[in-house]
């Protein structure tokens, strides 16, 4: 099958733009840095915050799905996922949801964050 | 696209995280599902389906899930693997020093706000017979030749797009409502009718001294079909009440040894038998003394065939007034499907339950993740008085 193994990377918290970045597009920097120092210990520096944390296996795998407006009838052959729903049958526009792939592990921050000093 | 993989990092190896071209534009989902699920659908791709009303629900070939959305706190980045012109797309270590020179770069497509998580549920018959008891098959339908309009009728493909179920569930709940396939579309048959075509086979089969467990097909439908009864509907009669056997090759072969394809021979089930001229008796009188029921019934039945009361469990309840038995309807087919409403129905009829009694009443119960024990903790009170006397059922 087509699909690839995705990953994630979680953290506690929310990601903030800097009031002097927010006018420029979201993809002209980087979210931060991501190091991994030993075989189990990986470091994601965002800003002047370092957060510690480690691979994990998930419980149960995840598909990626990703939704596609399709306005010609469905092949369900194609499709490895297909979301129908009651439109009428002269307009045939249907969503379309499409497994792009699959996560089985994940790089998990869980501790406090610390906060760099740089000099 | 980034071009290096958060899994595959080395010890002392670092890359730069990015938000990806599209990051605020995708609508990407996370879906939780089993290795069972999954394989599934990497193979054969599975449905969503839920109109703009319900519940959105995903069909397997087999099983049906509702969807669930299990929120998280935490911010979730989703890491597409490098686009295939990245370095580390043929599966090669990252080292400390990037061939190019470039930096090593992952992206970020998405960010989560939670996944969605599958829970079993049980399929729901309830609308699939709403929708096939909108035009009946009848004594009507039979005799016309060809139906005029096809409102209200429905093909396979149109009960799968309208119901919520998975083709392995549709065709259980077709077969359990007895349905039958007549020119395309999956029709229920008049109860009545039924009934009336089920009570000309048996005549029939008397009067010809056919046996019951030998009925052949085309002796049956040309019997019937003088009487102005479609082939299909007599057919469909017999695969409702009994079961095609294997006799058709001795019966098929010919005395000139060539093998008939057209001879099937029937064997109808004798608890359906049993049922039908129960089902006459306890129409013509509500009440009977059981031993009059039990004479009475037997008397009825064509030779051979033997009744027994225990084959009207779930459509009786036998009660003790003085030195007699009495029976009377109450079939579980008329009682609610949902558990709760279930026990409501059967403690309203009757306070008391003594498990054997109860048992054909619940039997059919089905509740995702629920054993009949955790129902029955969940909706009854149980007392035994002593070891010795069975456990009797309150409402709790």
């Amino acid at each position: 099958s087509e699909c690839r193994e995705w990953a994630l990377l979680e953290l506690q918290g929310v990601l903030e733009i800097q009031p002097s970045a927010q006018h420029l597009p979201l993809n002209a920097f980087s979210i931060g840095s991501l190091c991994r120092s030993q075989q189990e210990k990986y470091y994601f520096t965002i800003g002047y915050h370092e957060l510690e944390g480690k691979k994990v296996s998930l419980k149960k795998p995840m598909l990626v799905l990703q939704k596609v407006l399709r306005e010609d009838p469905i092949d369900v052959e194609s499709s490895p996922v297909v979301l129908s729903t009651q439109y009428p049958t002269q307009v045939q526009k249907t969503s379309e949801l499409k497994a792009i792939g699959i996560i089985r592990h994940k790089i998990l921050f869980k501790t406090r964050p610390k906060a760099l000093i740089s000099k | 696209m980034g071009n290096a993989s958060i899994l595959e990092l080395n010890v002392d190896s670092s890359l730069e995280v990015y938000y990806g071209e599209t990051f605020g534009s995708e609508d990407l989902k996370l879906l939780e599902v089993d290795e069972p699920i999954l394989q599934e659908i990497l193979d054969r791709g599975v449905v969503i389906r839920g109109g703009l009303n319900d519940e959105a629900v995903l069909c397997t070939s087999s099983r049906t899930y509702a969807i669930k959305f299990v929120m998280s706190s935490n911010t979730i980045l989703i890491m597409p693997p490098p686009s295939s012109h990245g370095s580390s797309a043929s599966g090669e270590e990252l080292d400390t020093k990037s061939e190019t020179g470039g930096k090593r770069t992952a992206s970020a497509m998405a960010a989560a706000t939670g996944h969605l998580e599958l829970v079993e549920v049980a399929p729901n018959f309830e609308k699939l017979k709403s929708l096939l008891s909108e035009r009946l098959y009848g004594e009507d339908t039979d005799s016309m030749d060809v139906e005029e309009s096809t409102s209200g009728l429905y093909t396979w493909d149109d009960l799968l797009e309208k119901l919520q179920l998975s083709e392995k569930e549709l065709q259980e709940g077709l077969k359990s409502l007895a349905a039958v396939q007549v020119g395309g579309f999956w029709r229920l048959v008049d109860k009545k009718y039924m009934h009336c075509v089920f009570e000309l086979i048996l005549l029939n089969a008397m009067q010809h001294d056919w046996s019951l467990q030998g009925l052949k097909e085309k002796e049956v439908v040309s019997a019937l079909m003088a009487d102005g009864y479609s082939a299909q509907i007599v057919i469909h009669c017999l695969a409702t009440y009994g079961q095609r056997v294997s006799l058709a090759f001795e019966a098929g072969i010919a005395s000139n040894g060539s093998y008939d394809l057209d001879s099937h021979v029937w064997e109808l089930n004798e608890r359906h038998v049993c049922l039908h001229y129960a089902n006459q008796l306890l129409s013509s009188a509500s009440r009977w003394r059981v031993d009059d029921f039990v004479d009475a019934w037997q008397q009825n039945l064509p030779s051979g065939v033997q009744a027994s009361l225990d084959m009207l469990k779930g459509k009786i309840l036998i009660e003790k007034l003085g030195s007699d038995s009495w029976l009377y309807p109450f079939s579980v087919a008329n009682l609610p499907s949902n558990p709760a409403e279930r026990f409501a129905a059967l403690f309203r009829e009757r306070p008391r339950w003594e498990w054997e009694d109860l048992e054909p009443y619940i039997s059919d119960l089905r509740a995702p993740g629920k054993s009949v024990d955790a129902l029955l903790l969940k909706y009854t009170r149980r007392t035994q008085p002593t070891a010795e006397t069975p456990p009797i059922f309150t409402a709790r």
